[in-house]
């Protein structure tokens, strides 16, 4: 006789797969966790929160269960996998992207796994990859190969909690942009979607992004700018200021976690920034930005100490930008077709 | 004084949610619209087109998504990869044998046009529906 597919022995599978959704569905803020989605909305009673909803159903199970005679088990799936300790990070050499990797594990028990973010800071702060690895070691390996020559030399140090906050704060956005998704992220980075955030959101639990670290106010930096042109140069063309103004603008996500990813002047954070000059702003605008940014990444260079091929690429990647002009009869520049997670 | 700007769209991003284009915009409430007809929280507003409007702005904004009807097709081929897997014993194996099931799901429908996948309201079915399906195998007459 032919069994059912849908038979009474198909629950265990089914029962695991609802722990796999509870043991990674994103969990709320802290400040939130007494205040459930229903009670923060009650004028949206179907507006639920994914991971209340897996314990809950999980909850019904297990009581239906019992009553058979069954045990689920897999424990106290509420708490969850858990941090086991200190973050770690790691940097490229030019500042603009990041590694951080954390181990955790499960039920109060000895370190189970290490969890990775791979965080580029050169457009919007992104998570380029995530993953679970047995050591922090192996998730280095992986992040080098990832990243490229640029972090050939990197090496992980401990990371404040503070510091661990910022760097993974798109991991712990919440509200109407916090699904915001760029379009082209490979399947790896989408399978760990949830698990990213809930795996953020339980290592920094209370950190206050804020707190423990310093970000790096840029508001002063188009006037060193300006200056340090200024002493290179017997005259300062009228429109360098404006120039330098969209530059800035365009320059890397705005908020910095310290002072080096600011300055960083990777080839791809240069080769975006000039992407989005051209797609943004008519000719007259986006030209003398352009031809601006190989003095704009000089002056990054020396202030980061940046020195050999490191350095080598950046001034040929801004070199590069400053040749491909923009021109107002020009359909919509072309769509940046670089892989997701890609090499600095 | 003359914009200097092509455009104000910064790159590349776009929501899984709701559009920041106003014409894309426009039909994704008028399909919330309809498929929001039978949600509560919208019934009796269908006398007033512009409160109802202003209602699904602050319900989208508060992370409300109306189910789609492909939801409960694609929770369907999630459930039934979960029956056909073998699974770890390890619970860190276990989660990523979930975030693959549901991640490749998600992905395919990420890449499939005009979806409307809103993660996390998406999830939530999902874990739903879990729950029905392994409440119905333990239904009296299995």
């Amino acid at each position: 006789m032919r069994r059912s597919p849908r038979g009474a022995d198909d629950w265990p599978k089914l029962w695991v797969l609802l722990c796999g959704l509870a043991l990674t569905a994103p969990r709320m803020p802290v400040g939130a966790v007494d205040e459930t989605v229903r009670e923060r909305f009650p004028e949206f009673p179907d507006i639920k929160d994914p991971l209340e909803t897996a314990l809950a159903e999980a909850e019904k199970f297990a009581e239906l269960a019992a009553d058979r005679g069954l045990e689920p088990g897999l424990g106290r799936l509420a708490d969850g996998c858990r941090p086991a300790g200190e973050a770690l990070a790691a940097r490229d050499v030019y500042g603009s992207r990041r590694l951080v990797v954390a181990p955790f594990r499960y039920d109060g028990g000895a370190p189970d796994h290490w969890y990775a973010w791979d965080i580029d800071l050169c457009w919007i702060a992104a998570v380029a990859g995530a993953g679970v690895f047995a050591s922090a070691e192996d998730a280095l390996r992986e992040w080098r190969d990832a990243v490229g020559p640029a972090a050939s030399g990197a090496a992980l140090s401990s990371c404040p909690a503070g510091m661990t906050a910022q760097l993974l704060g798109p991991c712990l956005r919440t509200g109407p942009l916090a699904d915001m998704l760029q379009g082209n992220e490979p399947r790896d980075l989408i399978r760990e979607y949830y698990r990213l955030r809930r795996r953020a959101r339980d290592l920094t639990g209370s950190a206050d992004a804020a707190a423990g670290s310093s970000p790096f106010d840029a508001g002063d930096a188009p006037d060193a700018f300006l200056n340090w042109y200024a002493a290179r140069h017997d005259e300062v063309p009228a429109a360098a200021a404006e120039a330098t103004a969209t530059i800035d603008e365009e320059w890397g996500p705005h908020e910095y976690p310290d002072e080096r990813s600011f300055y960083a002047c990777s080839p791809h954070r240069i080769e975006m920034a000039a992407h989005l000059i051209r797609e943004s702003y008519f000719a007259d605008h986006a030209n003398p930005a352009l031809r601006l940014l190989p003095e704009w990444t000089e002056w990054c260079i020396e202030r980061t100490g940046l020195d050999g091929d490191a350095a080598a690429r950046s001034r040929e990647a801004a070199r590069s930008a400053a040749s491909a002009l923009v021109h107002d009869e020009d359909d919509e520049p072309a769509e940046d077709k670089a892989p997701f997670r890609r090499q600095e | 004084m003359s914009s200097k700007k092509r455009s104000s769209h910064k790159g590349k991003a776009h929501r899984q949610g709701l559009s920041g284009n106003p014409q894309r915009r426009a039909e994704q409430l008028g399909q919330d619209r309809r498929a929001g007809r039978d949600l509560p929280a919208f019934r009796h507003l269908q006398a007033d087109p512009d409160r109802a409007a202003l209602r699904e702005l602050a319900y989208r904004f508060a992370g409300g998504a109306p189910p789609e009807p492909w939801w409960r097709e694609s929770h369907e081929r999630i459930l039934a990869l979960a029956r056909a897997l073998a699974w770890p014993a390890r619970l860190v194996k276990l989660e990523t044998q979930a975030c693959q099931i549901v991640g490749d799901e998600f992905y395919d429908r990420l890449r499939s046009p005009g979806t409307g996948l809103h993660p996390v309201q998406w999830l939530r079915a999902l874990a739903e529906e879990t729950g029905a399906a392994l409440r119905a195998t333990l239904a009296p007459g299995r």
